[in-house]
């Protein structure tokens, strides 16, 4: 009988020890898994800047937004990974409430350090980092549609930088860490990251717009408004989708998975805040959210362009709330987005601020709505996992809405403000006019021309 | 650096070139270099194609 005991009790432990092993590789592979499902937002930016360039900066525009994910990744590992694990409580290293100070957790973050690499007793850093590199390169392509066609592109990659491997990092870690001060003092919740990351890219792009300037050509002597179209929106549309199914990999890797040492819990998923939610939350709210942009936006503007703009808006209006929202109310929520888009766009377009591809609208303006939504209908919600937490509140969600602005507006035109003074941000004149692919690109987009299409109806 | 197979089962911890040594650092630095360059080359480049056009 004892016998049969030891051989069951051993049975047991190689079977849990398996099964470990397992949870240990579905983990690292659900995480690894979000990355080229984010690298498909990229390509989905590529698609919808480039389309949205007319034809003789087309190619120019490509460079820029390849280099902005490309500078991302070196300089997210070099500094920006340290960033987020070095500030949660404010801009000095001190402790905050799970007792570890921002230079403890920043002191495995370093480029030179052993959990930097490959190593096989850390199966979580590579890919956790692999994926906030990809959160910081969709900053920087948010961005990168909003200034096309007249800013030069080592002034964009910088600027890029530190908006993906600084500014938004630092929101990160106000505004989703679990010692990040806005989570603790505040109760701010915001789940899909419609703050942190889409508004604060939004509002660094009108930051730099206004250093920046519009297009020779945008705006006439007497104040109004010319429309310049892109030399493609069939790939601008078709970018936009792309987008949409990268935003899958963003949110999926919002979610922390269970039954690792560094899960929230045993047997469940949650938030990066510890609160309870599953996959199939996702799966309602984003879609519905998704739907209900596209027809409020349709609603509006009867165009394709601000349709898919719309479907994006839908998303990141309910992003903060996607883990406990009502799929109706993420489809109202979604709807409300949409149809928020072009007047906010107008709005913006009729003051001087050309944004060639409503990046402040989609991401900033209707980052900041669907943030602070959420402390309507979440009041009351625990923010973070634990006893006697903050919770959810409107005021909270005022204040972080307040900060990942500044966070956003003010790095973007203090930086486009020296830039422009050393002659970086904008190209020459001549170059505009002539074209940026004819400037400085090697390479000809089509060089057997493109048959103009019908004009538009009214 | 590195590691050998004949003991895999014992193996653990970092197994990258460099791994607790000053290359780690030396190989940082390099890759801090190769985007300066780069960057300086960037800007030097687009600034020459402005001149042209000027000409």
């Amino acid at each position: 009988m004892e016998e049969q005991l030891a051989e069951l009790a051993a049975k047991v432990a190689e079977l849990e020890a398996k099964a470990g092993v397992t949870n240990t590789m579905f983990a690292e592979t659900y995480y690894y898994l979000t990355i080229p499902l984010m690298v498909i937002i990229h390509a989905g930016f590529l698609a919808y800047e480039m389309g949205a360039s007319r034809q003789k900066h087309v190619l120019a525009s490509g460079i820029k937004n390849i280099l902005a994910f490309a500078f991302m990744m070196p300089t997210f590992y070099f500094f920006g990974w340290w960033v987020y694990w070095g500030f949660p409580t404010g801009i000095t290293f001190s402790e905050g409430a799970m007792g570890i100070s921002g230079a403890g957790y920043a002191a495995f973050a370093w480029p030179w350090t052993e959990s930097a690499g490959p190593n096989l007793d850390d199966q979580a850093t590579g890919v956790f980092w692999g994926a906030f590199a990809l959160f910081a390169a969709t900053t920087a392509s948010i961005f990168s549609g909003a200034v096309i066609e007249r800013i030069q592109v080592v002034g964009f990659v910088i600027l890029a930088v530190v908006l993906g491997s600084f500014a938004w990092v630092v929101a990160a870690a106000w505004g989703w860490h679990a010692d990040g001060w806005l989570v603790t003092q505040w109760g701010v919740h915001d789940f899909g990251a419609a703050g942190l990351v889409h508004a604060v890219a939004g509002f660094f792009a009108l930051g730099v717009l206004i250093n920046l300037g519009p297009r020779i050509g945008k705006y006439n002597d007497d104040g109004t408004v010319n429309n310049i179209s892109g030399h493609n929106m069939p790939f601008t549309v078709f970018g936009l989708m792309l987008i949409i199914v990268g935003f899958w990999g963003f949110l999926m890797a919002c979610v922390i998975v269970p039954g690792e040492a560094w899960s929230w819990y045993g047997d469940k998923a949650t938030t990066i805040y510890g609160t309870p939610m599953t996959l199939s939350s996702l799966a309602f709210n984003i879609l519905m959210g998704m739907s209900g942009g596209i027809i409020g936006a349709w609603a509006i503007a009867r165009d394709p362009f601000f349709m898919m703009s719309g479907a994006l808006a839908g998303i990141i209006a309910t992003a903060s709330g996607l883990d406990v929202y009502d799929p109706s109310l993420a489809f109202v929520m979604g709807a409300a987005g949409g149809a928020l888009l072009k007047p906010c766009y107008n709005f913006l377009d009729k003051r001087g601020i050309d944004d060639a591809v409503g990046a402040v609208t989609v991401h900033g303006t209707i980052g900041l709505f669907g943030l602070i939504m959420f402390g309507i209908w979440g009041a009351g919600l625990p923010a973070i996992q634990g006893e006697g937490v903050a919770t959810v509140s409107l005021i909270g969600q005022i204040v972080g809405a307040v900060v990942f602005f500044l966070l956003g507006f003010v790095p973007g035109y203090v930086v486009s403000w020296i830039l422009n003074a050393l002659g970086m941000l904008r190209v020459a004149e001549e170059a505009e006019l002539a074209g940026l692919d004819l400037t400085k690109v090697p390479l000809q987009a089509y060089p057997e021309g493109i048959i103009p299409s019908a004009p538009a109806a009214e | 650096m590195g590691f050998d197979l004949a003991t895999v089962g014992e193996m653990s911890g970092a197994i990258f070139m460099g791994a607790g040594t000053s290359m780690s650092m030396i190989w940082f630095l390099l890759a801090v270099l190769v985007c300066l360059y780069t960057l300086w080359s960037g800007y030097k480049h687009e600034h020459d194609a402005y001149k042209k056009l000027k000409k």
